[in-house]
């Protein structure tokens, strides 16, 4: 039985998004989620690494994208398997139009902070919901 | 609109929600003239008969419960359902409560003129509101022409497209046509995270701002290749923006306009070829 | 200043359980929007593994690294960066690990992947310093 939720950003270097992404992943499993919560990095599960796809694999999985490409929606779903949810960074500008980041991807900007809490939160929720 | 529109309810027996299916499409063909009940039964038994009829008119299905009879019964005849009242889902939508008895009583009556009066007024709004979403529009395959830089990659479609110089397009058809943004603009545009669409009944002039589209990059106006009316807007673009990203040229078109002086908005356009050359200068000059 | 000869290509490691991974990330963009904006592009790594999905905006990171040079950043000596770049397109040019930067300049101390300190910075503009050096070696002999 799952006791972890694993959160896997897609920490992309083009765009603020990715940033946030990875951002969001540290202040959840560093801070608001520590006891429940974990992360790999993406490059070692498509790398293959057994050790670290052991270590995921029968637990829940989240995937944090900063673009529609789904980088890491895709590579999880094909190294191990479709993840239990999925989050991209761009639908929380949706409701936060007046925080429009700062397009740097470090540091991140005032409201690219603001909106890495709001995001982190919702995974948080997200998290719990699939502990239940 | 004086086109016949067929209203097909399942008509079931073995249930109440059957039996309030037929008093809904009772109340739906005596409130509006052009509204024509059909007896699913006896379609079933000669569907040839109304396939025609059927074919070039819209149809309304009415189902009683999640078994969808009468829906089955008109996609097996590989026919169009323009909309679909599912009676145990507007039962459910409305926390309401149905008798057991195959006879309806006051309340179950009430409900189905409450169900019917309301769909009536959903679809009369739809007929005059143009702008609202509207039945997914159908793309034809493009042949593009292709040019790649770094690591991007451009396309221009071949043929239909006309464009003007900042790389806006205009897609003809007869005196309408949509309008969108080439590849090259929203390459450069990055994810487009808002549109702001015009009104439908606004004018523009040629080389008006017709909308603007904000991504994490900038705020960036759609300048209007050509004259006209809006006509209908892209409501998609509004929970979806990214399609400007992924689909330019078809499913992220924003605007459909009717053209007022197609001919002489015209002779300022490039067409597919002009604009490939003039894209692939601007490109060389930028990355 | 436009590049003349073809641009090369930086992709990053950008992983999440070192502050190496997060020394990466900022070291590439200081080459790529300060050191050497002409002549250089950032493969997005994520996207360079997924396969350049059609999607656009996304380009067409796998494509490019066939055709042009490349110099992977490493944040430890799991080398995802560099075996992802030969797995999919072509070995790379160069490979810089951080821990290397790091044995260097031993006195300073990163802490911290989510917010780099003042050391953290310092290694990040030092390997940014090298990469520099390597894109300047690999452009000039194209």
């Amino acid at each position: 039985m799952a006791n972890k939720v694993y959160i896997i950003p897609c920490s992309g270097v083009g765009k603020v998004y990715g940033s946030i992404c990875r951002e969001a992943t540290y202040i959840v499993v560093d801070e608001l989620a520590k006891d429940r919560t974990a992360t790999e990095c993406l490059p070692l599960i498509v790398k293959g690494k057994e050790e670290v796809i052991d270590k995921i694999k029968d637990n829940k999985i989240i995937t944090l994208d900063g673009c529609g490409a789904k980088c890491a929606f895709v590579d999880v779903s094909q190294v191990i398997r479709i993840p239990d949810a999925s989050f991209l960074s761009t639908m929380i500008i949706k409701d936060n139009r007046d925080l429009k980041p700062e397009p740097g991807i470090y540091p991140l900007g005032e409201n690219a902070k603001l909106l890495t809490q709001i995001f982190a939160e919702q995974i948080v929720e997200k998290v719990d919901e699939l502990l239940k | 609109m004086t086109e016949k529109i067929f209203v097909i309810p399942c008509n079931g027996l073995d249930k109440s929600q059957g039996v309030i299916t037929r008093e809904i499409a009772l109340e739906m063909v005596s409130t509006k003239n052009n509204f024509e009940l059909l007896c699913p039964v006896l379609f079933n038994e000669n569907p040839k008969r109304y396939s025609n009829k059927l074919n070039s008119s819209e149809i309304i299905v009415i189902d009683g419960c999640s078994t969808r009879c009468a829906t089955k019964l008109i996609s097996n005849n590989e026919l169009k359902i323009t909309e679909k009242i599912v009676v145990s889902d507007e039962v459910k939508k409305r926390e309401a409560s149905i008798g057991k008895s195959l006879i309806l009583n006051n309340e179950d009556l009430k409900l189905a003129k409450e169900i019917a009066n309301e769909f009536l007024s959903d679809y009369q709004k739809k007929q005059f509101t143009p702008d609202e979403k509207e039945i997914k529009r159908e793309f034809e395959k493009i042949d593009y022409y292709e040019f790649t830089r770094d690591k991007y990659h451009f396309n221009v479609p071949k043929e239909g497209y006309y464009f003007n110089e900042n790389d806006c397009w205009v897609k003809p058809n007869g005196k309408k046509g949509l309008i969108g943004i080439s590849d090259y603009l929203q390459n450069k545009s990055s994810d487009i995270l808002f549109v702001d669409l015009p009104e439908v009944g606004q004018s523009f002039d040629q080389f008006d701002t017709i909308a603007e589209f904000e991504s994490s990059k900038a705020l960036l106006d759609l300048i209007s290749p050509i004259s006209g009316k809006v006509i209908v807007v892209n409501k998609e673009l509004e929970d979806s923006p990214d399609l400007l990203n992924t689909d330019p040229y078809q499913h992220g078109w924003l605007v459909e306009i009717e053209f007022t002086d197609f001919e002489e908005d015209f002779e300022l356009l490039m067409n597919s070829d002009e604009y490939f050359e003039f894209m692939k200068k601007k490109i060389s000059e930028e990355y | 200043m436009l590049s003349e000869k073809p641009k090369i290509g930086i992709i990053a490691c950008s992983g999440e359980n070192y502050v190496e991974g997060t020394i990466t990330r900022v070291a590439i963009r200081m080459v790529v929007e300060k050191f050497r904006p002409f002549i250089t592009t950032i493969l997005c790594q994520p996207l360079f593994m997924a396969g350049d999905i059609n999607h656009k905006g996304g380009g067409n990171e796998r494509e490019f690294a066939k055709k042009h040079k490349t110099i992977t950043v490493e944040g430890c000596s799991e080398s995802c960066a560099k075996i992802a770049v030969e797995r999919f397109s072509a070995p790379a040019a160069a490979t810089i690990y951080v821990q290397e930067i790091m044995k260097n300049n031993p006195d300073l101390k990163p802490e911290n992947k989510q917010e780099l300190n003042d050391d953290g910075m310092k290694l990040a503009t030092i390997l940014a310093e090298e990469i520099t050096k390597k894109v300047d070696e690999i452009y000039k002999n194209q």
